[in-house]
């Protein structure tokens, strides 16, 4: 590990940022100084410590920090409080240096996708673009239509050196990531650091943002006076998805998936709960490789079937455009100042760090005979770590030089780079660490616009190339100066086009339906199986049980056993053997039904989290996590499962106050609020009323559980004062339309939903549950008939079991029925393929 | 030669198509040496849309999207094509192959650029060292091109046996090469691997060849299949020449060529995404009648 110290960045050489050679504070740097100067120390209060501690938590909260995950599942960055700064005249010439360097790999593309003659001309190695893994064969426009913009959005990492310039560590030009967690980091500070704002001319983000709705709508086909727009994500498992929500909610456009959209005659279109819904400009957040099953990789599931041919016929534009990413190979920076000279005719305001492409001779000489001390990569779209030469045992070093012999061309080399050093906060005061700084840069119009900030980086690990392209490290804020007031005031209102009030919720995406439906039947499921576990293990965990408990705990098993949670050997053992006993604690291991249903709640609430207001994924994440564990926890253990199960009753009703209080009641909350009603009508016959169908000797038993799995005992109590009896107790859990947990609650919401959602969709679900409110009545009156007698009682629970029975398959068909209307379950896409040669086998 | 073409392919689905989206590369374009007097495709159902387009490689291909519910999907191409490709020159005439491959490296910037693509590896394609030392016998120092080649040709159909079912399109060339069995675009695709092992250029040529030798003996439809070989790049001078190595054989009169690119991924005849259908099933049948 030796060499590796070698690598680190020197002080010496490094590029001081605070700092003068004269050793006096730079004058940008001043301001936030003497705000950091002023706070209040630690111990009275409001110090920095407490501000870090606060927008740590925020970022948590927000979910900024949740998904960006390294490969050991921690997560991949934390927050520094003290901005990179960044003084006005300096960052007119960044700015200027970008939105050349965008044009000029805008014009890279433009050719390389179309007549080639960058090739032809030797301004670039054809091997850059024939044996990279970027380029696009089915993009490459031979008699289509041409993008009119190839990058429309573009990140790039700068680092400063020792000579106090800005080079270019690295272009972002397929799906650069980052500006989601700029904005976001920035919010934060600003929430946590509101007093630097005030006095500190810091130029402000948001109009920027703005900006850049009218500049992707811009990109729309022309003769579309009202263009839509949306987010094209791979999903909620891709490291990045906080930002593609972020992005959603700051563009003001909906965030959808492969699965949501549809190519059919060159449009692209949305499907909603009215039917398909055009979209014009996609902002991809999805690997150009992924986009298209038909014509790029087959195996993708993340695409949509034949946007590639809709790309030709320039009904719709993707921002950025299919095989982008082929330019950003750091082999292309070697020529990338001839390039400028020859497309620009200017000389590159900002150069990139010196690369050697080994497939050149003369550099393939340089870099053998230098190779000691220089940082090694595959460079044609491998995704592979840097190799840092000076690290290698021999053996290594030997297997390396073989592969440089044999395949030049795959490889660029350069040397570690030293990044200029800026003052963090290391929890007691400041502290230097190596800044990388990525910028983020637009198109609009004919030419670019640079976000006047960005995301500055703490690379982790030595070299700032070996964390490179991946946001991880410490991230901090990047505040560019003003001297113009005017840069630091929100805007004029700007002109929107007119936009028609529109209550609707019929433009709901089918797929979020359809995920909300589910969240709300798990939610519900959670809520029922956490209630009858309870239930149950209350009067076990006690100790020694009376008659009356082990009467009660007997049925309660048959429903356990009956609702998956147990298994049947051990539910349906006598209450006070072991088997029982350790049936009951194993209901929380990692395999049984709760944890894999807070999985399933995790999952969805993934997916949905563009759908839930802040508050919502604020509190859902942690309170999960939470109940999740301590459930893992009571393994084996009666006292801690109680207080877990209490926890899981307690966090479905968080839950569902958030969405009772925070969800408008569009069509996206029916369709939560529809799965948790027919979930728990499926409860109260399933489990509450089961017990009746047993033989009248444990009516007793039944009573107080139905009462108890209703959450209505207290009720009950209140009205007929403790006396049991079945009419009464019936009456309560499945009449009485005023009870929240009662059957006919439940229905009279299902019917009202349904009604509510077809004046909505257009589409309407019959309700055949309706009907049964006169039987159920019947039943109930049964139950209360004055003779008790044998015949009597046997009728009452003969007709009992039999609307059980029949509400039961009436809600399943009505759970179809929704899904048919609603959800547009097409069947799986799947490949076909024919063989060429003389053998005919069956396809993939 | 001229011939009369027919290439019928049908798909049958286990259940209900609810629709489909194919890209076919199965227009014959014009190749040195070989052209189409008249191409037509018919599919069933008809298609509720049909685009052409001339692919990277320049060859031409359809796209067809079927809303029609259907069980069965049917794909015919019928042409006319006259073909009768250039002689190669003679082997010994052609240059050492290490002059050729120096050219397609060129320091960064090969000559003739459209050659240099084919060095490269590809999808289907990847160089192993086993692959690198089975085409070492061949290419050996100073050898002409031609003559390099034309043993490598010569060496595959010796070394590999024809086998139909053996392999599929889905297994590995490590594993196609090892088995020493697969049928001919196994064939094409391992001497695609061990000429650009050495740097030379190689590109998957996918078509059909006559098994009949006369109207008369054309009576047996459907016993000619399509086929698969390699063009090699043998320098500025012999450019491109043919050679298919399930036969043998120098491409002259026996061969049609449809289109080609760097392996089977880049021209599969049909490929397609469809919803519904459940499990499906194929038959190709393929007609090459020589009408001079």
């Amino acid at each position: 590990m030796e060499a590796l110290r070698g690598l680190k960045s020197t002080p010496d050489s490094a590029y001081d940022e605070l700092v003068t050679g004269q050793k006096s504070i730079r004058y940008h740097w001043q301001g936030i100084l003497s705000v950091i100067r002023s706070l209040p120390s630690s111990e009275q209060g409001g110090g920095m410590a407490e501000r870090v501690e606060s927008a740590r938590r925020q970022l948590q909260e927000s979910g900024a920090t949740v998904n960006l995950l390294d490969e050991r599942g921690t997560p991949g960055w934390t927050f520094d409080p003290l901005p990179f700064v960044v003084a006005p005249d300096e960052w007119e010439a960044i700015e200027r240096g970008l939105i050349q360097r965008a044009t000029l790999l805008d014009g890279m593309l433009a050719d390389l996708y179309g007549p080639q003659t960058l090739l032809k001309d030797k301004l670039v190695p054809p091997m850059l673009v024939h044996a990279n893994r970027h380029f696009q064969r089915a993009c490459r426009v031979t008699d289509g239509a041409a993008p009119a913009r190839h990058l429309a959005q573009y990140a790039v990492d700068l680092v400063r050196q020792g000579d106090g310039r800005w080079y270019v560590l690295a272009d972002h030009t397929e799906v650069p990531s980052g500006i989601g967690y700029a904005l976001e980091i920035r919010r934060v500070l600003a929430r946590s650091l509101p007093e630097a704002f005030r006095s500190i001319p810091v130029r402000h983000l948001r109009p920027f943002v703005d900006r850049w709705n009218e500049s992707l709508s811009a990109l729309a086909p022309a003769d579309v006076t009202r263009p839509t727009m949306a987010v094209l994500t791979p999903g909620s498992l891709s490291s990045t998805y906080f930002e593609h929500v972020y992005l959603s909610r700051s563009l003001g456009v909906p965030l959808v998936e492969g699965g949501d959209l549809v190519a059919r005659d060159g449009q692209v279109s949305i499907k909603t709960l009215t039917g398909l819904r055009p979209v014009h400009v996609l902002l991809r957040r999805l690997d150009s490789a992924f986009v298209d099953p038909l014509e790029l990789r087959a195996d993708s599931a993340l695409g949509v079937t034949g946007l590639v041919e809709a790309t030709r016929t320039a009904r719709i534009a993707l921002a950025n455009a299919l095989g982008s990413g082929v330019v950003e190979t750091p082999a292309m920076m070697p020529f990338l100042e001839r390039l400028s000279q020859k497309l620009l005719n200017q000389k590159l305001e900002i150069p990139s760090l010196d690369v050697w492409w080994l497939g050149e001779p003369s550099a393939y000489a340089f870099v053998m005979a230098n190779l000691d001390g220089m940082i090694v990569r595959p460079c044609l779209g491998q995704d592979r770590e840097p190799i840092i030469v000076g690290m290698l045992e021999p053996a290594a070093r030997k297997a390396l030089e073989d592969k440089l012999r044999s395949q030049p061309g795959h490889y660029v080399a350069q040397y570690p780079v030293v990044p200029s050093l800026s003052p963090k906060w290391d929890g007691k005061g400041l502290a230097p660490s190596a800044v990388v700084m990525r910028c983020f840069v637009i198109s609009e119009g004919y030419g670019y616009r640079v976000l006047p900030g960005g995301l500055a980086r703490e690379p982790m690990g030595d070299t700032a190339l070996a964390s490179l392209g991946r946001l991880n490290g410490t991230l901090k804020d990047v505040w560019v100066l003003t001297e113009d007031a005017a840069d630091v005031q929100l805007p004029a209102g700007r002109r929107f086009h007119q936009i028609s009030v529109d209550r609707g919720g019929a433009d709901l995406q089918s797929r979020a339906a359809d995920n909300l439906y589910w969240l709300g039947r798990y939610i519900e499921r959670l809520d029922n199986d956490a209630r009858l576990l309870r239930t149950t293990v209350t009067r076990v965990a006690q100790g020694a049980m009376g008659a009356r408990d082990l009467a009660e705990v007997r049925l309660l098993g048959k429903l356990l056993d009956h609702a998956n949670l147990m298994d049947a050997s051990a539910a349906l053992s006598m209450p006070e053997s072991a088997a029982f006993q350790q049936g009951l604690a194993t209901v929380a291991s990692e395999t049984r039904g709760l944890p894999k249903m807070l999985d399933s709640i995790q999952r969805l609430t993934g997916t949905l989290r563009d759908r839930f207001s802040s508050d919502m994924n604020a509190a859902v994440g942690p309170l999960l996590t939470n109940v999740r564990q301590k459930l893992l926890e009571a393994r084996g253990n009666l006292d801690p499962l109680l207080a877990a199960l209490d926890d899981i009753v307690r966090f479905v009703s968080t839950l569902s106050g958030l969405a009772q209080e925070n969800m408008t009641r569009g069509t996206g909350w029916l369709f939560l609020d529809l799965g948790r009603r027919l979930e728990r009508s499926q409860f109260v016959l399933a489990s509450a009323l089961a017990p009746f169908n047993q033989s009248p000797i444990d009516w007793d038993a039944a009573m107080r559980i139905a009462l108890e799995l209703c959450d209505s005992t207290i009720t009950y109590r209140t009205r007929y004062l403790g006396q049991l009896q079945p009419a009464p107790v019936l009456d309560l859990v499945m009449l009485d339309d005023s009870n929240p947990r009662a059957l006919a609650f439940q229905l009279n919401a299902i019917h009202s939903h349904l009604q509510r959602l077809g004046e909505a969709s257009g589409a309407y679900v019959p309700d055949a549950l309706e009907a049964l409110h006169g039987d159920l009545a019947r039943v109930v009156q049964l139950f209360g008939g004055e003779e008790q007698a044998w015949r009597h009682e046997g009728l009452a629970l003969a007709m009992l079991r039999e609307i059980t029975e029949d509400t039961e398959r009436q809600i399943e068909d009505l759970s179809e029925a929704i899904t048919r209307a609603y959800f547009s379950h097409v069947p799986a896409a799947q490949a076909v393929g024919s063989m060429s040669g003389g053998s005919i086998t069956d396809g993939r | 030669m001229h011939y009369l073409l027919s290439h019928r392919t049908s798909y049958s689905y286990a259940s209900t198509v609810d629709s489909a989206q194919h890209i076919a590369h199965l227009r014959a374009r014009a190749f040195p040496g070989q052209s189409v007097t008249s191409i037509g495709i018919t599919t069933s159902p008809e298609p509720a849309l049909a685009v052409q387009h001339v692919d990277h490689f320049g060859n031409l291909i359809d796209i067809y999207r079927i809303d029609t519910p259907h069980t069965r999907f049917d794909i015919e191409v019928r042409a006319e094509v006259e073909v009768r490709f250039p002689d190669p020159p003679p082997a010994q005439d052609t240059p050492p192959w290490e002059q050729v491959r120096a050219a397609l490296i060129g320091g960064g910037f090969p000559t003739p650029i459209e050659a240099s693509e084919f060095v490269y590896e590809s999808p289907l394609v990847p160089i192993d060292a086993a692959l690198r030392e089975y085409g070492a016998k061949s290419f050996t120092p100073d050898r002409p091109i031609l003559a390099a080649a034309s043993d490598l040709m010569k060496r595959i159909k010796a070394d590999f046996e024809y086998h139909p079912g053996a392999t599929d399109i889905s297994t590995p060339l490590a594993d196609v090469f090892s088995g020493k069995e697969g049928v001919c675009q196994d064939f094409a695709h391992v001497m695609i691997a061990a000429c650009r092992a050495h740097g030379i250029a190689a590109g998957y040529v996918s078509g059909y060849i006559r098994t009949v030798h006369s109207k008369e003996e054309a009576a047996l439809r459907g016993s000619d299949a399509s086929h698969a070989w390699v063009a090699v790049w043998c320098g500025d001078k012999a450019g491109w020449i043919h050679l298919d190595p399930t036969n043998d054989l120098i491409a002259k009169e026996d061969h049609v060529a449809v289109a080609w690119g760097r392996d089977f991924s880049d021209v599969s005849p049909l490929r397609g995404v469809i919803l519904g259908g459940g499990s499906h099933s194929y038959g190709v049948d393929v007609t090459l009648i020589p009408t001079v």
